[in-house]
């Protein structure tokens, strides 16, 4: 299975690398959603997890994109951010979020996300 | 661990970016120059911080990063206005944060009370009481001062545990989890009575939008225990009038589970509002253990079949006559078309994925320092070798027009070629040191209680890594002398008629193959007469001595002066100007000031590019063959005995041109003979020193020029006055590359030291 991550931080992706390589995922990384949406085109994925505060394009915006239309617009879409608020998941959920994970994840956490959605 | 070791490592790389960034970004903010995103980045550097550190545990750089970041989502969301005081807050927040993750890094103790205190403050901005409290100036003066601020709550942290209650984690704590990561159902002993919990669960269309499906959340309700599932379909409208992405189905679950109706809400976590749901507990179930989940522990066969048979429920009309219309209906209905097969479908996932493609290629590389140093130590022995060969084949009598003279022309050209890219591997933008220096003007502003504002020019300029790392040193130096000596305080700049707030310059800029780095105050200025009463006080100088103001001004790197009349904390460090210098000197750099009495001082520090490889003119000198570094040279000519006129017992000056320039004989300053020899019996090289003054040095002959690899005599032999450093010769031969300043500034008559000339012999 393959697993596009999103984040614009170095540490964030390897540690997503690492984490989801261990547990036998295909990884492609990007560094933010413009980014993430070329790797998409690109590459495809069975699940993507994303990041909220990037540049360029934020989370949320890369969600709208990916929902709006094109062959991807049914991948799941994990929000990955320290925000744990309601108001930030419910606008991640309103701009088409599958699921969240809660950072700091543990990896088993991550995984088990990631089955929750997909699998 | 080694990769998540490694993993830490980029996390601190990248906290100093982020730092960096942050830094950048409240600076461009306090000059108004921060647009949105500007504001953004600088949310998002400390909030990839607080992100990071929670990955690795440093729950202390988190806890901070946390009230930091709190203050910046108020800002960002337009709640609270940049206003300059709270911007320069926000800066002494960034500094405390590098604190921290400099703490964070050697695994120590941040300073607890600069936190406490910065933590404290950071919080009265965030309740809104930021400016009216502790109006302007206060906080400015007196950040150190823990008092004023520990006040207003004496609990050791100093922040509120409601504060510290937001680190998001999730309720139940990931170990829980345990290893096996599954749920593992506790022993059967142990077993709270089971419950049995009516599920009715409608997804909308929203739902599917989403990516969710219904049958995964069906499967994780399973899960937790047994279940029995049962599908409505009743609301499936006629095929032609079916939404196909739309939700007409609900299934209602009863699960046999020991979990309690949390767990049971939590399976729908991801799709609350997106679908109607009720859970409804009724009688416990003593009787029916839960069966141990296993690898399948949901039927899902028989859900497939259960919701296989709502199709053929419908009326039998298929207009399209397509057999798979009434599959693609069971599976969950948001599915496009084209996207994969049926989820739901057990056999699908492990089936799909063939041939991935490779992982995203990085746009950089990281490449290990070490390995770009012996890169660089290798094509050096290149360009020597190729050098040697050139000689050789010269010395064998092949024409220049030759194929091996040809062939080696080529070669060299290549060389070069490498040797230019190996070095831009190497060379770095300055602002890695630059980016410290903010911080260290706000330190040495509040300690000697001045205003300034740093402006930095041509961060971006690039210069070999072997020159940044000991660039930091004489910027910070300079750095701390503008604001200590150069500024005035704010009273006596408005006494003056200048703004209160000082300005201080730092730029970095390329000049004829160096890097040029300039600290220009707009402060008093040097105080000439004082400088020269102190140099006669200290016997530095005699005390008839006539003196330009340019070379009063340059006492001040003099060996033991010291001009400030109490030593200050801040540039009396035991380092003085004159440390600085010979620092400087020693890489073949050169370091100078001009001041304006009133309206301020400007230091000129130049290094070369690089500390590796140098353009020499080969020199013939008494026998001696010599390296003069082509930066320095302006032109090399032959002159005509009328042009030179002596000038005193000794001297002599030529006629370039329009002017007169004073000749040196480079073989008496370095004293491989006593007498010069007559101009226009030798070549004349015309020179440009540091501060722009040209002279001509003698040489007996030009050998031609040559690109040289630099050998340290300092770290092989010592350092020699008027010798920068040595080379290795295509013969094999060691030359010295000379120093051409100290050259030209060597008073005239004084014999230099004879005893380091037979190293030249050798």
């Amino acid at each position: 299975m393959k697993i596009l991550a999103v984040d614009d931080s170095r540490t964030m992706r390897d540690m997503l690398r690492m984490a989801l390589v261990k547990a036998g995922f295909e990884v492609v990384l990007a560094v933010d959603g413009e980014h993430g949406l070329e790797m998409l085109s690109e590459s495809g994925a069975d699940v993507i997890i994303t990041d909220i505060n990037m540049p360029k394009l934020d989370g949320f915006g890369f969600i709208e994109r990916v929902r709006e239309g094109g062959e991807h617009r049914a991948v799941p879409i994990l929000v990955l951010t320290t925000e744990s608020d309601q108001e930030k998941k419910d606008r991640a959920r309103r701009a088409g979020a599958t699921g969240w994970i809660v950072k700091p994840f543990h990896p088993d956490k991550l995984v088990d996300a990631i089955r929750r959605v997909a699998a | 661990m080694d990769e998540l070791e490694e993993i830490k490592v980029t996390f601190f790389q990248e906290c100093d970016e982020l730092l960096g960034d942050l830094e950048t970004g409240l600076l461009a903010m306090e000059n108004g120059e921060g647009d949105s995103e500007t504001v953004n980045s600088v949310f998002r550097a400390v909030h990839s911080i607080k992100g990071g550190a929670g990955a690795f545990g440093l729950d202390a750089l988190v806890r901070y990063a946390h009230v930091f970041e709190t203050l910046m989502d108020a800002v960002r969301g337009g709640r609270m206005a940049a206003e300059p005081a709270l911007i320069r807050v926000l800066l002494r927040a960034a500094d405390v944060l590098a604190d921290q993750v400099t703490a964070a890094r050697k695994g120590g103790e941040p300073n607890q009370e600069a936190t406490v205190a910065m933590v404290a403050e950071l919080e009265r901005w965030i309740a809104g009481k930021g400016s009216s409290g502790e109006a302007g100036a206060a906080p400015e003066a007196s950040p150190a001062a823990p008092s004023t601020v520990i006040d207003e709550d004496d609990v050791g942290f100093g922040f509120k545990p409601a504060a510290i209650a937001l680190i998001e984690i999730e309720p139940e704590p990931a170990a829980e989890t345990g290893p096996e990561g599954e749920q593992a159902p506790a022993p059967i002993e142990d077993l709270p009575p089971a419950t049995v919990w009516t599920v009715t669960f409608k997804p909308a269309a929203s739902l599917y939008a989403k990516a969710n499906e219904a049958g995964r959340l069906l499967r994780e309700l399973a899960h937790l225990g047994s279940v029995e599932t049962e599908l409505h379909d009743e609301a499936v409208p006629h095929l032609d009038v079916i939404d196909p992405e739309g939700g007409y189905l609900t299934w209602s679950v009863r699960v046999t589970t020991t979990e309690g109706e949390r767990a049971v809400r939590e399976v729908f976590d991801f799709v609350d509002g997106d679908c109607e749901l009720s859970v409804t507990g009724e009688e416990p179930a003593p009787a029916i253990a839960p069966e141990a989940p296993t690898e399948e522990p949901f039927d899902l066969a028989a859900l497939i079949a259960t919701a296989k048979a709502a199709p053929s429920a419908l009326p039998s009309h298929d207009p399209q006559g397509e057999p798979e219309a009434p599959k693609s209906i069971a599976a969950p209905p948001a599915e496009p078309a084209s996207a994969r097969p049926a989820p739901s479908a057990p056999t699908a996932p492990a089936a799909r994925q063939g041939g991935g493609e490779p992982a995203a290629a990085q746009a950089t590389i990281r490449v290990d320092p070490e390995r770009i140093d012996r890169l660089i130590d290798l094509v050096g022995e290149l360009v020597i070798n190729q050098a040697m060969l050139a000689q050789r084949v010269s010395a064998h009598g092949f024409a220049p027009s030759s194929d091996v003279a040809m062939g080696l022309d080529e070669l060299e050209q290549l060389t070069r070629g490498i040797q230019d890219s190996v070095m831009a591997i190497r060379a770095q933008p300055v602002k890695s040191v630059f980016q410290r220096m903010p911080r260290l003007l706000r330190e040495v502003a509040n300690q000697t209680r001045k205003q300034a504002r740093l402006v930095m020019e041509g961060e971006g300029t690039e210069v070999d890594k072997t020159v940044i790392e000991r660039l930091a040193e004489p910027i910070t130096h300079m750095l701390r002398n503008a604001i200590d000596h150069g500024l005035e305080s704010p009273d006596e700049r408005i006494a003056a008629g200048k703004p209160a707030e000082g300005t201080v310059r730092l730029a970095a800029l390329h000049r004829s193959g160096r890097i040029v780095i300039e600290v220009e105050d707009d402060g008093k200025g040097i105080n000439r007469p004082r400088v020269r009463q102190i140099a006669i006080d200290k016997g530095l100088i005699p005390a008839d001595s006539q003196l330009s103001d340019e070379e009063i001004d340059n006492l001040i790197f003099l060996p033991g002066f010291s001009t400030a009349g109490v030593i200050s904390d801040i540039s009396g460090r035991g380092v003085g100007m004159d440390v600085v210098r010979r620092s400087v000197q020693a890489l073949g750099g050169r370091i100078s000031i001009s001041s304006t009495p009133g309206a301020g001082s400007t230091f000129t520090l130049s290094l070369p590019l690089t500390l590796a490889v140098l353009d020499g003119m080969v020199v013939d000198v008494a026998g001696e063959t010599l390296v003069v570094p082509l930066t320095n040279i302006v032109e090399s000519l032959r002159p005509k005995p009328e042009d030179v006129h002596p000038l005193g017992p000794e001297g002599a000056v030529l006629a370039v041109r329009d002017s007169f320039v004073r000749l040196v004989d480079i073989g008496c300053v370095l004293g491989f003979r006593k007498q010069p020899i007559a101009p226009d019996k030798g070549v004349i090289l015309l020179v440009e020193g540091e501060d722009g003054v040209r002279s001509a040095l003698v040489a007996d002959g030009i050998h031609g020029q040559r690109q040289v690899v630099i050998k340290s005599l300092e770290a092989n032999y010592r350092q020699v006055e008027g010798i920068a450093a040595a080379t290795i010769l295509g013969d094999g031969r060691v030359a010295l590359i000379v120093d051409v300043d100290a050259l030209v500034t060597a008073p005239r008559a004084t014999p230099r030291a004879v005893e380091t000339i037979p190293l030249a012999a050798e």
